[in-house]
């Protein structure tokens, strides 16, 4: 397994305002899935994505993605491992305003040695006539387009969307989610997406409904169809 | 709603305390230093005017070869004028310093005691202030003069002697070798008689018209009429005829004219000489003043519009609620208004305590003598200190909120920028780190500006110091080098043989004006073996040689004509520059000495100085005044100790003002990023490569400023700064040298690394998860 979650353990506040977020959540994922975490507000599936991402540090149990565990890294390693393994993409995209689309997927670009083709990349994610435009002066879904674009350049082997459709409209959702797929076939890169969006779910190789802290389901999809054929989105 | 709205304004001011804490710091310094120079100011000049009133200051005085008779008198006082004679001797005293001893006055250019009473015994005496202050002389204490013993009845000052020069024509007062005195007319009589002044008695006389009202074009056209008729005058004979040279009794016949000098207070660089001085400083502060409240508000503006922007989505949402533009602009300003109104009050609390005005007013007090000024306030500084900010704040905001509530309420609700805000510059083919941080640049154009006008702002403060620093120092230095006697005499009535090993030259006093000032310049005839001027050899009366000092003072080059007027007959003289030499002390046009005899009508054997590398005996009797080189080595270094703290002073405020600015403009450049960096957090970026990417371009924006205004500040000072010294007598170069250039370089590249320093623990602080905190 690519990743592997044990008994992930992490409560805010103190004394007795303490609240578990997470009591205890395991399961793995495994090597080019696309994942998908589900669940209610408050159910813990941010926290989650959070103490994968190393943004948040857990309270007990352990986080291993690909052979590094990653519970108890320094901020320091913790940096170092989001620079080499991941790659973010959020809600609201979170495009630098003043750097046009080519600039804003350069950023995570400087990161790797080993970065993917720009012009490729710009290719596959219909990018290309867009490139020297500025975020303002794009829709959202093609800005969400650019931020998938900004998150894959440094092809990362595990990408975690937060909310990736939740500013978009239903057919510019069917079209960010296809991309991803297309992503996940060519370049084979593990996909955790948290997600309200019921539909998702069908597109995707595990699905895992977080509850109280806790996951209440876990399962592969054995019926996955393909994004273009998603309805309700 | 308002109510509840309030609730958020300590939370902002907390959450956003250490830029406020900038803003204010600003503020206040700029307030502080405007309020008290000006204040200071204000305070001298009133004051000054005011104790002038009250002591009677003369409308002018006049010196004879003789007292003039009770009958002249009687003559001048029917025409309206009150004359009290003010003769005096000089004595100089066991530490070398001399002290002018006049008898009391009764009518004009009275003693103003700061502590004691006028001397009312014989064995009393009433001191200078200045001298006292230098000596470490108190009253109660004892002085030896010539031979007698006086009690320090009184320390306190006199209008006429405001700026305490020894010699009108001199440079600066020196308290520590020069002092007046005022005593008894018994102890004056005693103190004539004992024979050891270092000169004979001086008859000199002060005016005063009796009609007060007269305007300063009626007193010119009255100064010149009593002038004319003093000019009729003539010597009686006595003790004049009897020191004259031959040649000038045969020259003169039985007509000497008695008077020797004529000096309106207009003209006299001793009366008012305080409120010249800082006349120059209030007005440069108004002007200032403007410059420093636009820089101000220019920050001011930077400042609030990125508050405003930051608070976009939750302006947006109040909006789309249903919140009134009312409550919402009334919520916005109260924080910044509350805070410049602050710092504004605070500014001009301390710019009119003891801390700004009376330190300010050190630059006058320490110098000139004049009595304790209470301090004045005009209404202008707390319009400028309390008023200004808050009105600049609340009128940017007001015109901000405006601008940004006319925009869709959803564009705000998101936060997003619009096309407008982007600067649409193509660039390419550029490695990352670089294009990034021209975008950067090219986002922040507002704060760069604001970077760019604060860091001239700070440079004029700076240049203000150094370019005072460069003309004292050179002062101190030229003065001492140029000096190449050891020796002058300057004689009333001259030897008939000259003293062997001595060089005599013919000097005249004649004056041009600068400004409103008059200066003393003097035409110095020189021997061909002369060996203490380094003037090339010259001949002629039209073609001269001047001193740089007279040189740079107005600005004259080589073959450029000037003219030098004769204050006792009106004469107005022109030459030619032939050549210019080093010589700071003096302004002098050197001539040959037979030209300069014959142009003002002298025999070719009469002389009035004398230039020795050795003492020479000389009746005190015969001399005007000695000077010696040692005399001039004390006066030297006057300006520079005496304006060394406002050197420093001004170098500390430019450079807080540049660590402020930057800092403050730094800080919003990156608070406005803040997001953003948390987003490239977040992607795996370090620290190091954040401050290369969010501060490291700010370093070219000094470097640009740096190379603007560092040339340009200085060349503005250049043409300003001869206005702050246009009473002075001295013509100095400003040139920088290479050294002071790289000083300034390396003090704004000190501000901005201390700065960036001090906002790398923002850049820390930021964590990667603040991007998704703002999401939830």
């Amino acid at each position: 397994m690519y990743l592997e979650v044990r008994d992930l353990k992490k409560s805010y506040g103190a004394g007795g305002v303490r609240t578990d977020v997470l009591r205890g959540v395991s399961f793995s994922v495994a090597q080019g899935h696309m994942c998908v975490i589900q669940g209610s507000s408050g159910s813990g599936k941010s926290t989650l994505l959070n103490c994968i991402g190393g943004i948040d540090t857990a309270d007990a149990g352990s986080i291993r993605v690909g052979d590094e565990e990653i519970v108890h890294l320094s901020p320091r390693s913790l940096l170092e491992y989001r620079r080499r393994e991941l790659g973010f993409v959020f809600q609201f995209y979170n495009l630098i305003p003043n750097l046009t689309v080519r600039e804003n997927i350069q950023v995570c670009e400087y990161l790797t040695d080993t970065p993917l083709d720009m012009q490729d990349l710009l290719l596959t994610l219909g990018l290309l006539s867009h490139a020297d435009k500025f975020p303002s002066q794009l829709s959202g879904g093609q800005q969400q387009r650019c931020a998938i674009a900004r998150a894959l350049i440094k092809n990362p082997r595990l990408l975690l969307c937060d909310e990736p459709t939740g500013a978009l409209d239903s057919a510019t959702s069917r079209e960010i989610l296809c991309l991803l797929e297309a992503v996940n076939e060519r370049y084979g890169t593990t996909m955790l997406l948290v997600t309200h969006n019921d539909s998702i779910r069908r597109m995707v190789d595990q699905v895992i409904f977080l509850k109280d802290g806790e996951i209440a389901r876990d399962y592969y999809n054995e019926e996955k169809i393909p994004a273009a054929q998603l309805e309700d989105l | 709603m308002q109510r509840l709205l309030f609730r958020r304004i300590p939370r902002s001011l907390r959450s956003g305390l250490l830029s406020y804490a900038a803003l204010g710091l600003l503020i206040g310094l700029c307030v502080f230093i405007i309020v008290s120079i000006i204040a200071a100011g204000i305070t001298v000049i009133e004051g000054t005017e005011k104790a002038a009133r009250e002591n009677a200051v003369e409308d002018g005085h006049f010196s004879v070869f003789e007292p003039l008779s009770q009958e002249e008198l009687s003559r001048i006082s029917r025409q309206g004028i009150a004359v009290e004679p003010q003769f005096y001797l000089d004595f100089t005293l066991s530490d070398g310093s001399m002290l002018r001893i006049f008898e009391n006055r009764r009518q004009t250019d009275l003693f103003s005691p700061d502590t004691g009473r006028i001397a009312e015994r014989e064995g009393e005496i009433a001191l200078e202030k200045k001298y006292c202050e230098k000596h470490g002389i108190q009253a109660g204490d004892i002085l030896k003069i010539g031979p007698y013993s006086f009690t320090v009845c009184a320390v306190g000052s006199t209008p006429d002697y405001d700026c305490v020069l020894k010699e009108l024509s001199d440079t600066a007062a020196d308290s520590m070798a020069f002092g007046t005195a005022f005593v008894t007319k018994e102890a004056y009589l005693q103190l004539l008689n004992s024979g050891e002044s270092t000169h004979a008695q001086e008859y000199v006389y002060a005016y005063r018209y009796t009609d007060r009202s007269l305007s300063t074009a009626e007193k010119e056209v009255r100064d010149r009429t009593l002038k004319d008729a003093l000019k009729e005058l003539s010597c009686s004979g006595g003790e004049a005829f009897l020191h004259l040279p031959l040649s000038a009794l045969l020259f003169l016949g039985s007509e000497v004219p008695n008077l020797t000098s004529f000096v309106p207070a207009a003209q006299n660089a001793r009366i008012m000489a305080a409120a010249d001085d800082v006349a120059i400083n209030v007005r440069s502060c108004y002007a200032a003043g403007v410059i420093l409240l636009i820089l101000l508000s220019y920050i001011i503006s930077v400042f609030v519009i990125h508050q405003i922007d930051r608070e976009k989505q939750v302006i947006g949402a109040l909006y789309a609620l249903g919140v009134s533009t009312r409550d919402l602009l009334l919520h916005y300003i109260l924080l910044p208004v509350f805070v410049t109104l602050l710092c504004g009050t605070t500014g001009l609390i301390i710019g009119i305590s003891p801390i700004g005005v009376q330190t300010q007013m050190l630059d006058s007090t320490g110098y000139y003598s004049i009595p304790e000024l209470p301090v004045v306030l005009s209404p202008a500084l707390v319009l400028y200190g309390v008023v200004m900010p808050p009105l600049v704040a609340a009128l940017v905001n007001y015109l901000v909120i405006r601008r940004k509530l006319s925009r869709p309420a959803l564009q705000m609700l998101r936060g997003q920028e619009t096309v407008e805000d982007v600067v649409p510059l193509r660039i390419r083919r550029l490695p990352f780190l670089r294009l990034f941080r021209i975008r950067q640049l090219l986002r922040e154009l507002r704060s760069e500006l604001a970077i760019l006008f604060g860091v001239f702002i700070a440079l004029l403060v700076l240049m203000i110091g150094l370019d005072c620093y460069t003309y004292c120092e050179s002062v101190r230095v030229h003065f001492i080098e140029d000096t190449r006697y050891e020796y002058m005499y300057t004689f009333k009535y001259p030897l008939s043989d000259p003293p062997p090993q001595s060089h005599t030259a013919f000097a005249k006093t004649l004056s041009k004006d600068f400004g409103t000032y008059s200066f003393d310049v003097t035409v110095l005839g020189l021997g061909a073996d002369d060996p203490y001027f380094g003037v090339p050899k010259l001949s002629g009366k039209d073609s001269a040689v001047v001193s740089s000092a007279f040189a740079i003072k107005y600005r004259l080059s080589r073959g450029d004509t000037f003219t030098l007027k004769d204050r006792e007959t009106d004469s107005v003289y022109s030459f030619r520059i032939a050549d210019i030499v080093r010589y700071s002390p003096a302004f002098t046009v050197f001539l040959d000495i037979r030209s300069a005899q014959e142009l003002f009508g002298e025999s070719d054997d009469y002389y009035n100085v004398l230039y020795a590398d050795a003492p020479v005996q000389i009746p005190a009797n015969r001399l005007y005044a000695t000077t010696t080189r040692a005399d001039i080595e004390k006066a030297a270094s006057v300006f520079i100790d005496f304006m060394m703290p406002l050197v420093r002073t001004l170098t500390l405020i430019s450079a807080l003002m540049l660590v402020i600015v930057i800092f403050l403009m730094m800080k919003v450049m990156l608070d406005r990023s803040a997001y953003h960096i948390s987003v490239v957090k977040l992607f795996g970026f370090r620290d190091r490569e954040i401050r290369r990417m969010y501060l490291d371009g700010n370093l070219f924006v000094i470097l640009i400023s740096a190379a603007i205004c560092i040339p340009l500040s200085k060349q503005i000072m250049d043409i300003i700064f001869p206005y702050f010294v246009e009473n002075v007598a001295c013509g100095e170069n400003l040139s920088f040298t290479p050294a002071m250039y790289a000083a300034v370089f390396a003090l704004i590249l000190i501000s901005f690394f201390l700065s960036e320093f001090l906002l790398l623990s923002g850049i820390r602080r930021t964590k990667a998860g603040d991007i998704l905190k703002n999401r939830e």
